[in-house]
């Protein structure tokens, strides 16, 4: 074990694959190999100069000195041969669904071990994070005329529409959610808000709980409450890899300029909530709900939202959450800059395939409706002349605000689409189509949804 | 590094030769390695390969060096190369992973779980022939933790 921890240690995941792994009755791989993995493979490949049969010297588990005598080639047959089945059987297993290696615990001991041991979860993880069939979709549905009903499902992320695996789901909470809000995901691990009214106690009380849940594994966690009610703050959560610790952000959005706003952080490994200052001279930008913070983004171990400075220019706020650094990532002033006649303008940051985006929704009203979707994304981080215009919609009778959510292999974008006076909410892709809306608002669902990864990964362990 | 020789001869656990041009047969990472490494006389034994399983491996890696081909021909050959009895399968994965060929072995892997991924318990110890070394009461254990994954 102690070999393991040093191989592993310096990775990004390295306090996952760290930990004990749970009940291992048997060791189940050789230790040089958990301890190593593709690490010393690589090396090994590397450093090849002075042996004739190179695989078999690394690879065999029981020959201590590499020799050319042929009397010791069966024998290293032999060895390779059960020893490989083992590490290509990993391979095979880091490549299944989670609900399939849920069920394939019990084939064995060995299996259950092995798909218990944390390398092997973060090996999945890692497998599952570069493959397409491993992004899901999270959807929550509310009906707008029929109060405590909450449906949640979740299917493949596929740009064919009718998806076909979809699965219901319980909710995590203890109580039959009134309330719904679905913060953001990472590492495969959900950040959710729940609320129920009086089913507690008789006062009617509004029961909360914040909790982080691994869909793919049903395991969830309760999270404490910050200071602040969680109904009123924009959550996010990240992997911060110098304290190897998950943190979630909270930020207060009951105030309107940074001598109120009020932040707190939670390190997962701490329990506990911590406020820290809002950087002075910091506003809220104007707009459709929670404008320019609904959402937290998380790319380069910071989160970012967006902000107005006193003197009025739009910028991008981020806060490094392993030194609890504010920053600024500059966006150009056309991305920003709208002609007066505009109203409705709906604005904010998010992360596509790793890289931060920025969009913005202006509808104009006088004659008739004209709605304009802008998405920009910056290439290069903090690079602002990397700013590219990526999608431009405009469309009438389109949204009020159009928030994207994922971004496909072939560029098509998933976007979240609300509309003013108008209870119900929707998905569709950057291609449309749009008009589906119907202007009277027969339609009462509001749909909620976000993009996570399979994983294995448990919240229990984080804690 | 001496690249004199532009043709490689490796023969097989069954005693068959095969003569490959030396470009092609570098995707083989263990080869490569043999080659770079001077250490290459004249011909290569591969004796956990069989001719049958290295004639697949080498029409994978002659489609694969083509030039010109398009990426949805390729995956058409990719699709249709997976395609094989279980046993062959099986073989081919030994072989990607004794001659080093990642890309093989990746898309090898991947075709078992798919395979493998809508199966019980009890056919994935059939599959591979896993002797169940739980107790009843153990099995019975796990089954109910994740009692939803076998619906």
């Amino acid at each position: 074990m102690a070999q393991k921890k040093k191989g592993v240690s310096s990775h990004r995941h390295g306090n996952l694959a760290n930990r004990k792994a749970p009940n291992k009755k048997k060791s189940i791989l050789n230790t040089k190999i958990i301890s190593n993995g593709e690490e010393a493979t690589q090396k090994f490949n590397k450093k090849k100069k002075k042996s004739i049969r190179p695989y078999q010297i690394c690879k065999g588990k029981s020959i201590v000195e590499p020799s050319n005598d042929n009397t010791d080639q069966m024998q290293i047959d032999q060895v390779i041969r059960i020893y490989l089945q083992d590490e290509i059987m990993m391979d095979i297993l880091t490549k299944l669904p989670v609900q399939s290696l849920l069920r394939f615990k019990c084939v064995s001991e060995f299996w259950n071990s092995l798909i218990n041991d944390t390398y092997f979860r973060m090996k999945h993880y890692i497998h599952s994070k570069n493959d397409q069939n491993s992004q899901k979709f999270l959807i929550t549905e509310s009906f707008y005329d029929k109060d405590d009903v909450y449906n949640f499902s979740t299917s493949s992320l596929s740009m064919v529409q009718v998806v076909e695996d979809e699965q219901k789901l319980d909710c995590p909470s203890s109580c039959k959610p009134t309330n719904v809000i679905l913060f953001c995901s990472c590492d495969g691990l959900v950040l959710i808000f729940v609320s129920s009214r009086g089913l507690y106690d008789s006062s009617a009380r509004l029961y909360e709980e914040l909790l982080l849940w691994n869909l793919s594994t049903r395991e969830s966690i309760l999270l404490p409450h910050p200071e602040f009610r969680v109904v009123y703050c924009v959550c996010g959560l990240g992997y911060d890899a110098t304290s190897e610790d998950y943190k979630i952000l909270a930020i207060n959005l009951n105030a309107d300029d940074s001598f109120n706003t009020s932040i707190e952080v939670l390190s997962l490994k701490s329990g506990s909530w911590r406020r820290i200052g809002y950087p002075t001279g910091i506003q809220r930008v104007s707009g459709f709900r929670n404008c320019g913070m609904d959402y937290l983004a998380f790319l380069h171990g910071a989160f970012h939202w967006l902000g107005m400075t006193l003197s009025g220019y739009y910028t991008t706020i981020s806060f490094n959450i392993s030194n609890e650094v504010y920053g600024e990532v500059p966006l150009l002033e056309k991305m920003y800059h709208v002609c007066p006649s505009y109203r409705y303008i709906d604005r904010g940051v998010s992360v596509l395939r790793g890289m931060l985006c920025f969009y913005s929704t202006y509808n104009y009203w006088e004659m008739g409706m004209d709605c304009t979707f802008m998405l920009w994304i910056m290439k290069d981080y903090d690079v602002r002349e990397s700013w590219t215009n990526f999608i431009k919609i405009r469309d009438t009778n389109l949204f009020h605000s159009a928030r994207p959510k994922y971004m496909f292999a072939d560029c098509e974008v998933l976007l979240h689409c609300k509309r003013l006076g108008c209870v119900c909410s929707k998905f569709t892709t950057s291609r449309g189509p749009f008009g589906l809306y119907c202007p009277q608002c027969q339609c009462v669902t509001v749909k909620q949804g976000i993009v996570y990864v399979e994983s294995l990964i448990s919240p229990k362990s984080l804690t | 590094m001496s690249s004199s020789t532009k043709f490689l001869t490796l023969k097989t656990c069954d005693d068959k030769k095969f003569v490959l041009d030396e470009a092609i047969a570098v995707r083989s990472q263990t080869i490569k390695n043999m080659v770079e490494d001077d250490c290459v006389s004249n011909v290569i034994p591969l004796p956990n390969v069989n001719s049958k399983t290295m004639t697949k491996v080498i029409e994978y890696w002659k489609k694969h060096s083509e030039e010109g081909v398009s990426k949805d021909v390729l995956m058409d050959f990719d699709k249709a190369f997976v395609k094989v009895h279980h046993s062959i399968l099986h073989a081919l994965i030994l072989a990607a992973n004794f001659l080093n060929d990642k890309e093989i072995l990746d898309m090898m892997c991947q075709e078992v779980a798919d395979r493998i991924k809508g199966k019980t318990p009890e056919e994935i110890r059939k599959e591979f022939d896993i002797k169940n070394d739980f107790t009843p009461e153990e099995e019975e254990e796990i089954r109910k933790e994740n009692a939803w994954a076998f619906e």
